[in-house]
């Protein structure tokens, strides 16, 4: 006798703690192989982009920091002032240029180590969280010190950054330098050497280099797929023309290529912060630049490489003092697309683990 | 390079309008943010206006031929311009192989906004399009699934357009009107 089968749809979400935020999965199920997984997105949408139409350049910096991505609010910040800076003529004093880039990387491996903890939690290794977020702790402290924030830093202003660095800084982030591979090590040893999270992970969640790129995936979700582009490299912005570092790529495409990669950014990102530290010229962190600040008649796309992808601004004026109108190319919502195509065939069991490589966070993809 | 690539699209499709190209500053004018307001926009993004009817014959050609070989859609979005009665429908296109850009606007009409949906030459666009005819109203012919994707589904009106007004949904009017009204007669 043949069994009357049919397909189940599951709903994760709106509410699940392995989501980071607010997002639902419409996922249809043959038996326990994912048939679709369909996204639906919007519980986060705050319409920043109309927002910013109403404020000044100087206000939408604070605006650019808070309603984007809320792990990596300076490179929010810095894609926003790029494209303001840019389509200006306002030149930042090099002492700034190299501040930016040493306070990027350091947002980079904070942001990182969030996901990465986050995502460990989330396949049941509770221990790499804590791990992981003692690092961080250290991190926001030092992003205290210089910034006065925590979370949201509103650091980077039109013309340069707000303050300089304080006295002893360089020296706290220098030491914090030498101890981080070892803690790298850690965290690699943990995960790597337990047989169940690589059975989890390897060949998981398969990402085409052709599909990476038709599906418009981004950061280091492409270039775990074998696309070796970087914002940082391609189109240099700050001071990432002048500093050394690799971009690391990977063939493979899958949920293990993706930890490889960010894995690997992050002892990056270490490398470009101590040439920052090295070559930090003395001098100027702000140009003058007027608190109403009026730009050009003129539009531009600026694009920088955020921890999640290529995070570009979109921005038209009409030589007023505030946008006409600003488009966020947010990376995260990139990535969210090209998910359903990471998680067909697989098991329903590989939901979460998949899901956290692509590494997304739901104010970016809403905004 | 990529100003060059306009000079290839207009040769390939001669109606093609390009962007006016800007003049390259010199270093005695002062700062471009010490401006003259009536000056001409600068595009600091090489790019054409394309005509809609033609968009997605362009837009093939964009990816497959060289020298162009654009297969990465960043995104699409609009531009309202009330005073013209248009809005703009502008997409950013890149490069992997070749590593260069270009931007595409096409100008629709505010009261009837078509354009050819572009998501079956780049699925990127599926997303970025469902996007604009949320917050813009366009309707994109041919495109697969063309819901609202961040407003809820029986929202009414298109958010970023300029003459846009926000006014609470009738539920929340309902509910706050039920919880004011249980809050009095408690």
């Amino acid at each position: 006798m043949a069994l009357r089968t049919e397909e189940l749809m599951l709903n994760m979400g709106p509410q699940h703690p392995s989501t980071h935020g607010v997002l639902r999965l419409l996922i249809t199920l043959d038996g326990e192989n994912i048939v679709d997984a369909k996204p639906y997105i919007g519980y986060l949408h705050s319409s920043v982009e109309k927002m910013m139409e109403q404020r000044t350049y100087l206000q939408n910096v604070a605006l650019a920091d808070r309603g984007l991505d809320y792990l990596t609010a300076l490179a929010n910040e810095e894609a926003y002032l790029l494209a303001v800076e840019r389509l200006g003529g306002i030149e930042a004093p090099p002492r700034a240029r190299w501040i930016r880039t040493l306070m990027l990387e350091l947002q980079r491996i904070s942001s990182h180590l969030v996901w990465l903890g986050t995502w460990g939690n989330d396949l049941g290794a509770t221990t790499v969280f804590l791990y992981c977020f003692r690092e961080r702790e250290r991190m926001m402290d030092l992003f205290e010190q210089a910034t006065g924030g925590r979370l949201h830093y509103v650091y980077f202003r039109p013309g340069g950054v707000a303050q300089d660095l304080p006295a002893g800084w360089t020296d706290r982030v220098l030491e914090f330098c030498d101890e981080f591979p070892g803690h790298l090590q850690e965290y690699n040893d943990l995960l790597t050497g337990n047989p169940i999270f690589l059975a989890r992970v390897q060949g998981v969640g398969v990402l085409s280099k052709d599909a990476a790129v038709g599906m418009g995936a981004c950061g280091p979700v492409a270039r775990a797929s074998g696309v070796p582009f970087d914002v940082r490299k391609a189109f240099p912005y700050e001071a990432y023309g002048e500093v050394e570092f690799d971009v690391p790529t990977h063939d493979a495409g899958d949920c293990f290529a993706r930890y490889l990669v960010r894995m690997e950014e992050m002892r990056q990102s270490v490398r470009i912060v101590r040439q920052a530290i090295e070559r930090l010229p003395d001098g100027e962190v702000r140009t003058k630049v007027p608190v109403a600040v009026k730009l050009p008649r003129g539009e531009i796309y600026a694009r920088t490489e955020s921890p999640r992808g290529d995070l570009g601004v979109y921005l038209v004026s009409e030589g007023a003092d505030r946008p006409y109108r600003l488009k966020v190319r947010a990376p995260s919502f990139a990535n969210l697309y090209a998910l359903s195509e990471m998680m067909r065939g697989w098991k329903v069991a590989d939901v979460i683990a998949i899901l956290g490589t692509a590494d997304i966070v739901l104010s970016d993809v809403d905004r | 390079m990529s100003w060059e690539l306009i000079e290839h699209l207009e040769a390939r499709f001669p109606e093609v309008e390009p962007f006016p190209r800007g003049e390259p500053s010199s270093a005695e004018e002062p700062p471009a943010h010490k401006h003259d307001a009536a000056k001409a926009p600068v595009h600091h993004v090489p790019g054409a206006v394309v005509p809609a009817g033609r968009l997605l014959e362009i837009c093939h050609a964009l990816r497959d031929e060289a020298p162009f070989l654009l297969d990465y859609c960043s995104f699409v979005t609009g531009v309202d311009r009330p005073e013209a009665g248009q809005i703009e429908v502008v997409y950013h296109l890149f490069s992997m192989i070749a590593h260069h850009e270009l931007l595409l606007k096409v100008r629709v009409p505010r009261d009837d906004p078509r354009v050819p949906s572009v998501s079956g030459i780049w699925s990127a666009a599926n997303w970025h399009e469902r996007e604009t005819y949320d917050l813009f109203g366009i309707a994109f012919d041919g495109h697969p699934d063309l819901r609202r994707i961040m407003m809820t589904d029986d929202w009414v009106g298109h958010p970023l357009r300029k003459d846009y007004v926000y006014e609470d949904p009738q539920w929340l009017v309902d509910l706050v009107t039920q919880r004011r009204h249980e809050a009095g007669s408690s």
